[in-house]
């Protein structure tokens, strides 16, 4: 790939090494994954750091996002205007921080910001019914659905202000042995 | 801060999990401040006073996003630039070291076994199915190195000295014990070749793969010495703490995970919500699968709730019959499980009595006649026992855990019973030692203490036992794979009738599989002495399983329904099959899971063409009406009698029916029909144990009182205080309905209406005698009332349908989330920014209007 046109320079691809969980095989493979969305908007020539944007509805495309029901909160989460428009550092950040190697608490961090629908720093019973409703493509019936956001606050919340903050949040996150495989995608 | 900037550069490798948890403490204190910057400007500034200690931080852990990575990470450059003027060889090393590392670990990928099957398994099927394809692959790597083992330092030197035929050692024991020629004489039919092959026998006997061609070799020279016999021994010796350790080295992995994430089921709702997501699902047919599993495991939780609920409000005597039933069910259980291990007693014996008598397919039959039996009841009773926990009503939880736990004491229980029932055989019960002082005729066991006229090498029997058992696993499975797997595919897919339909494709257990699994490796561990040869012959069987259970994985197996919660057995499991999983599944078939996802389906596509049919009607009827003004007011101004007209038109609307009262009868019964047939199969269905439901019995739906919030009890007061209002009416219309009654004037209308009516039918009697014209207008002034009621009760119903239909769209229509205006508390701008623009369009409308 190097060898027909330098996608980027060896100090960018020792940056990204040092900021990311890949090597530079891998980061030069998601630039071609980038690329593939929109091969119209983004340039194989990455060396003058070009500000371009893939919107929302292109990045959910991917195979690896298209059935999560998470997806729009996954890339608005990480995108850096919040609306889901995602440069190339916002898709390279994203895919580090879920790929494998990614330690436990980074991948919490990640994890309730994407459970925080309405981003106020707390996971309220709100954005629990959300994220319930998304994980059972709204079966549970509505005494269902307040039993389990009450049972599952009432579990983790440790202040007993009625809603999770961050400390709760990584509390319980770290008494489950299932997170750190089931929040990891493959890519 | 030089000596900050070395640890930074050692720790820049891959973080293990160690170092992960050991950071976790520091992290967590630091990691709220740095989480709350999501207005990220103002903590740049707090980092740069922390400076040295965040530099501890890889910089790739940090939740920054990646422009302030990178300018970081040039400021740490720059940095680390002027610190070593131009690049010492320490900052040289570690970047090398660093890279060194990421090239090992990419060739190590590229050369692990299965890298890229493993991984697109789990992609496709979860965690759980790739846990027990790490486990398989850990299973033909340990095997293969012990074989390596076996054969470096017994199975080469043994052919080596054989070939060079050196001196025997000195015996020890006496002259017949040692008797042994297994060598088949004479010519052979062609078929015995395969027959051998089968059974261990024959030209297979006296071979390598058994103990008993190992000679009593021992070399020595004057450079080196080499004792066969010792080194038989002492590598069975390693090998098993090889294994050993091996396993514990994987065991205590898992229990690391286990003992620091606690382990415990306190925080269960929470854990599913939030973790039980796996973000690595790929495909709709996963994804809705998946979903559905955790729809299903919330409502196992929430139905064991129930059964708390229910069983503490248990009256004595249920609890005694439930309690005593779960007794009996436990006796039946173990008594099917002991008349399985006397089946396989039995078995044991009489093939070994038989073996020599008869010849050819019949004796391989004997032969195979305990694997046969082992594998039989390891399928059968399983399935009697799954049967068993219907009646026994254990929560879902324990039920599997139970049933698990019955799997395992089969399995392994059951071979050590053939074990024994051989030790037996071979020492003649273990009573020759009795014998010898009691009678005064020998035996066959009194000369070597062991059956030697029938097993001259009972070593070497053993062995063959379990060449056996592991041959004859393979087969199955293999036979397993053509003959029921991928027919019942063919079937289910290509046959739409209700029994494929139930029966439905397969589902990858994984705690059956793993449970087959352990066992292959015991019966290897138990023969491995007897028969060095067979963690080889193991190590391509599990090769071969691999491949056939990746194949019916991804041609006749659907992803799981039901997740088996590990974690409420962590260590139960730890016990049972050595805790090799982080995590399982458990499948139950569960029919109507599935058929519910396509039944919703159809459901949703019918109310879309309900409510087209309706807009269409709707849209006609407007049409019509709209016609028939303009056609009236043309009439009207035309000047034609406008009255008549009115009337015709009013009576035209309404087609001649004959029978309205059968026709709507007649829907009415045909619903009634229908709800009855569906009662009664759900009822034979639940009987029979088809179909559990989740929810509460049906005629008993309505929410429990624990179920609902204060909310709703409000709410639901109220409502009965409406129709309490509602019936107040009716109350009064009772209430004069009954004075009504008592009222002695009506007695004395009802007599007075008695004789009147007498005095009609009289008269009727007369009238009809001699015309019958009085009657029909009365006939048709009930027509028309009658015609007129049904026209006014069709309307309301209609209302009725339609306020219902309108109310139920409009309650699922759901404000996207992306619509909401931003919270103001942290993006102020951008809230305001919003707001004004909705004044501005509201604006723009008064303006418009």
């Amino acid at each position: 790939m190097g060898n027909k046109q330098t996608t980027f320079t060896e100090e960018q691809l020792e940056a990204y090494q040092d900021c990311t969980y890949f090597t530079r095989k891998e980061i030069l493979r998601l630039h071609g994954r980038y690329r593939e969305l929109a091969p119209h908007l983004v340039p194989l020539d990455y060396t003058n750091n070009p500000d371009i944007r893939v919107p929302l509805s292109l990045i959910v495309t991917m195979p690896e996002l298209k059935e999560n029901p998470f997806k729009d909160r996954i890339v608005e989460t990480f995108s850096e205007d919040g609306q889901g428009n995602m440069s190339f550092n916002d898709f390279v950040d994203m895919f580090s921080a879920l790929c494998e190697t990614s330690p436990r608490e980074l991948k919490t961090i990640y994890a309730f910001k994407i459970y925080d629908y309405n981003r106020d720093n707390f996971i309220c019973k709100e954005d629990l019914r959300k994220t319930l409703n998304k994980l059972t493509k709204g079966e549970l019936t509505p005494e269902e659905l307040t039993l389990v956001c009450d049972k599952a606050i009432e579990e983790a919340d440790l202040d007993a202000d009625n809603k999770l903050s961050f400390a709760d949040f990584e509390n319980m996150i770290s008494k489950a042995p299932d997170f750190l495989s089931n929040f990891h995608i493959r890519i | 801060m030089a000596s900050g900037q070395q640890r930074q550069g050692s720790g820049n490798g891959y973080l293990t999990d160690q170092e992960s948890l050991r950071l976790r403490r520091v992290s967590s204190r630091m990691s709220s401040p740095i989480y709350h910057d999501v207005n990220r400007s103002t903590s740049s500034a707090e980092e740069d006073d922390k400076g040295g200690s965040e530099l501890n931080r890889e910089l790739r852990s940090t939740p920054w996003h990646m422009a302030q990575k990178r300018t970081k990470w040039l400021e740490q450059q720059k940095q680390v630039r002027a610190q070593f003027s131009g690049g010492s060889w320490k900052h040289k090393r570690t970047k090398y070291v660093r890279q060194f590392k990421s090239n090992v670990r990419e060739l190590l990928y590229f050369f692990s076994l299965w890298g890229k099957s493993l991984q697109k398994i789990g992609g496709n099927f979860g965690g759980g199915v790739q846990s027990y394809f790490f486990f398989l692959r850990f299973l033909v790597v340990l095997n293969f190195v012990s074989f390596l083992l076996i054969g470096g330092f017994v199975l080469i030197p043994s052919i080596v000295f054989r070939s060079e035929g050196s001196n025997l050692a000195r015996n020890t024991g006496e002259e017949e014990c040692l008797k042994y020629n297994p060598n088949p004489e004479g010519l052979v039919v062609f078929y015995e070749f395969f027959l051998h092959l089968l059974s261990g026998t024959g030209f297979m006997e006296y071979s390598y793969m058994f103990y008993g061609y190992y000679n009593n070799t021992m070399v020595e020279d004057r450079s080196l010495s080499y004792n066969i016999p010792l080194a038989y021994l002492f590598t069975a010796v390693f090998y098993f703490a090889f294994c050993l350790i091996c396993i514990i080295v994987r065991m205590g992995k898992a229990a690391r995970v286990a003992v620091t994430t606690g382990g415990s089921d306190v925080s269960n709702y929470s854990r599913i919500v939030f973790t039980g997501w796996d973000y690595g699902c790929l495909g709709s047919k996963a994804t809705n699968l998946k979903q559905r599993n955790i729809y299903y495991r919330l409502q196992v939780d929430l139905e064991e709730e129930r059964l708390k609920m229910h069983a503490a409000s248990l009256t004595l005597c249920n609890k005694v019959t439930l309690y005593s039933l779960r007794v009996l069910m436990f006796f039946v259980a173990v008594g099917l499980i002991v008349a399985t291990f006397f089946a396989i007693a039995t078995a044991t014996t009489f093939s070994q009595e038989q073996n020599s008598n008869v010849q050819g397919m019949l004796a391989l039959f004997y032969e195979y006649l305990p694997s046969i039996v082992i594998t039989a009841g390891n399928f059968l009773v399983p399935l009697l026992c799954d049967q068993l926990a219907l009646i026994e009503k254990y929560s879902p939880s324990a039920t599997v855990v139970l049933a698990l736990l019955r799997a395992v004491i089969l399995r392994l229980v059951s071979l050590a019973i053939l074990l024994y029932t051989l030790w037996g055989q071979i020492t003649c019960h273990g009573n020759t030692y009795y014998r010898n002082i009691t009678e005064s005729n020998t035996t066959d066991c009194d000369l070597c203490q062991y059956n030697h006229s029938a097993y001259p090498c009972w070593e070497t029997n053993v062995g063959q036992e379990m060449y056996k058992l592991t041959l004859f696993d393979l087969l199955v499975n293999i036979a397993i794979l053509v003959l029921v797997e991928f027919p019942r595919r063919m079937v289910v897919d290509n046959w739409s009738c209700k029994l494929s339909q139930w029966v439905g494709r397969q589902e990858f257990g994984v705690p059956s599989n793993v449970l087959g699994l352990v066992y292959g490796q015991t019966v290897v561990w138990t023969g491995a002495l007897f028969c060095p040869l067979l963690p080889l012959i193991n190590t391509v069987k599990f090769v071969i399983i691999f491949y056939c259970k990746k194949i019916t994985l991804f041609n006749n197996c659907r992803p799981a329904l039901r997740t088996f919660r590990s974690t409420t057995s962590t260590f139960f499991f730890l016990a049972a099959t050595m805790n090799i999983l982080p995590k399982k599944s458990w499948h139950v078939r569960n029919k109507d899971n599935v058929a519910r996802v396509r039944r919703d389906e159809a459901q949703a596509a019918e109310e879309e063409r309900e409510a087209k049919r309706r807009v269409e009607r709707a849209e006609q009827e407007a049409r019509t009406e709209y016609l028939r003004r303009k056609a009236r007011a043309a009439l009207q101004s035309a000047g034609v009698k406008g009255d008549d007209d009115g009337e015709q038109s009013g009576a035209s609307l309404e087609h001649l029916n004959l029978f309205p009262l059968e026709d709507s009868s007649e829907k009415k019964g045909n619903e009634e029909y229908l709800r009855e047939k569906k009662e009664e199969k759900e009822k034979q269905e639940r009987a029979i144990g088809l179909l559990v439901s989740l929810g509460p019995q049906p005629g008993s739906e309505v929410t429990p009182w624990y179920m609902k919030s204060s909310a709703e009890q409000e709410e639901e007061r109220k409502e009965k205080e409406k129709r309490k209002g509602i019936s107040e009416e009716e109350k009064e219309k009772k209430d004069r309905r009954l004075k009504d009654s008592l009222d002695p004037l009506k007695d004395m209308k009802k007599a007075m209406g008695v004789y009147e009516r007498r005095e009609q039918k009289k008269k009727e009697k007369r009238n009809k005698e001699e015309k019958k014209s009085t009657g029909e207008s009365s006939i048709e002034r009930l027509r028309a009332e009658r015609l007129q009621r049904e026209v006014e009760e069709r309307r309301r119903a209609q209302a009725v349908l339609d306020q219902r239909s309108g109310k139920r769209k409009g309650a699922h229509r759901e404000m996207d989330e992306r619509e909401r205006p931003y919270n103001s508390a942290f993006f102020p701008e951008l809230a305001r920014k919003r707001q004004r623009r909705d004044r501005e369009s509201w604006r723009d409308e008064i303006l418009k209007s």
